[in-house]
């Protein structure tokens, strides 16, 4: 017989399912997370279906950049999902100023992805490629833009984290908001990983 | 690690319930932070060789590439996401939405593309004798696209 839980940890019956354990915040975030494998299956669908036309013209991410910054722009959210579980983990142990400071650092790397993201956007317009260049600027600048703007959310997310791990708010007792704010951290990377491989690297 | 029945009591943080009422054991089902640098090295060793693969054409691309990039979700779902040790519920709503989204791509793809031949030739605008305003021409493969829409050709359209 499992514990049920109203997601504060606070017993109320026993369920002999034991679904009723699961803490309802992660429930909710990981219910989140996979409609958000749908939103990005869409994006990633489109750039497919036009694929044949956007290989017949458009300059590509990788002809104006090369494979290697995007490959580095991969390194830094790969470092990054270490620096949160890291985070986590300190936390879990109740090394509070270590794991706010793992905090920062992973929001600090999620500002310098952007500050690529923000340096690809303004070398592939110089090169023509916009919103409204063409079918090419729509599908890639459309899905890389929303997963740049789930980065932007996360990085937010993780100041404010930061900010109550300074304050004490995160122990080895309650370490569930850091927690949750980890695994969307680590479903924005998992997102990367697939736009890196399905749009950057796949010829 | 031995994943917890769920119908058994199962320690803090092993569940996704936050210990906030008892004694806390909340390491208790996660790994340990060695664990976690282990698995970032390998991330790290996968991306490499991604990027190397591309460097070498007559490696298979598709289906190396597609593995690397499935071993790095499986690791970082698997460990960093805490999966493997947590509830096998929270698996499912990652995969429901994974099928979903790779079944709604499969879709598309056969979909639009099916009916799809190469050489694709982009639309040529064509000059009218005399008028001198363009018209919009199909391209000069036959079959290979068949319409426009607003000006640009899509992969669909024609058939």
């Amino acid at each position: 017989m499992a514990v049920v839980t109203r997601g504060h940890g606070e017993p109320l019956a026993q369920s002999p399912t034991g679904l009723e354990s699961l803490d309802v915040r992660k429930l909710g975030m990981w219910a989140f997370l996979g409609s958000e494998c749908v939103f990005f299956g869409a994006l990633i669908a489109s750039y497919f279906v036009y694929r044949p036309l956007i290989l017949a013209g458009d300059p590509k991410p990788h002809e104006v950049l090369g494979i290697n910054f995007t490959a580095l722009l991969a390194f830094i959210l790969l470092i990054s999902s270490l620096t949160m579980v890291l985070a986590l983990n300190a936390i879990q142990h109740d090394r509070r100023r270590a794991g706010a400071y793992w905090l920062l650092a992973t929001a600090v790397l999620g500002t310098t992805f952007l500050g690529g993201q923000a340096y690809e956007f303004t070398k592939l317009a110089q090169e023509g490629v916009t919103l409204s260049s063409g079918i090419f600027g729509q599908c890639f600048l459309v899905l890389t833009g929303f997963h740049g703007t789930h980065v932007f959310l996360g990085v937010i997310w993780l100041l404010a984290c930061f900010a109550r791990a300074m304050r004490g708010g995160f122990n080895s007792g309650n370490y569930i908001g850091a927690e949750i704010a980890g695994l969307y951290w680590h479903f924005v990377d998992i997102v990367w990983v697939a736009i890196f491989t399905l749009i950057y690297l796949i010829p | 690690m031995e994943r917890p029945h769920p119908a058994q009591p199962v320690p803090h943080g092993a569940s996704g319930v936050p210990g906030t009422h008892a004694a806390p054991s909340p390491e208790a089902g996660h790994p340990g932070a060695g664990r976690y640098v282990l698995v970032f090295i390998v991330l790290f060793i996968i991306t490499a060789a991604e990027v190397a693969v591309t460097y070498f054409p007559e490696i298979p691309q598709l289906p190396a590439l597609m593995t690397m990039a499935v071993l790095k979700f499986g690791l970082i779902a698997a460990f960093y996401m805490h999966l493997r040790f947590d509830s096998r519920v929270f698996s499912a709503f990652l995969m429901l939405g994974l099928f979903l989204a790779v079944g709604m791509l499969l879709s598309f793809l056969a979909l639009f593309t099916a009916h799809y031949r190469e050489p694709y030739e982009p639309v040529v605008e064509q000059t009218q004798p005399g008028t001198g305003t363009p018209a919009v021409g199909t391209s000069a493969v036959s079959g290979a696209t068949g319409g426009t829409t607003g000006g640009v050709a899509t992969p669909m359209a024609g058939r």
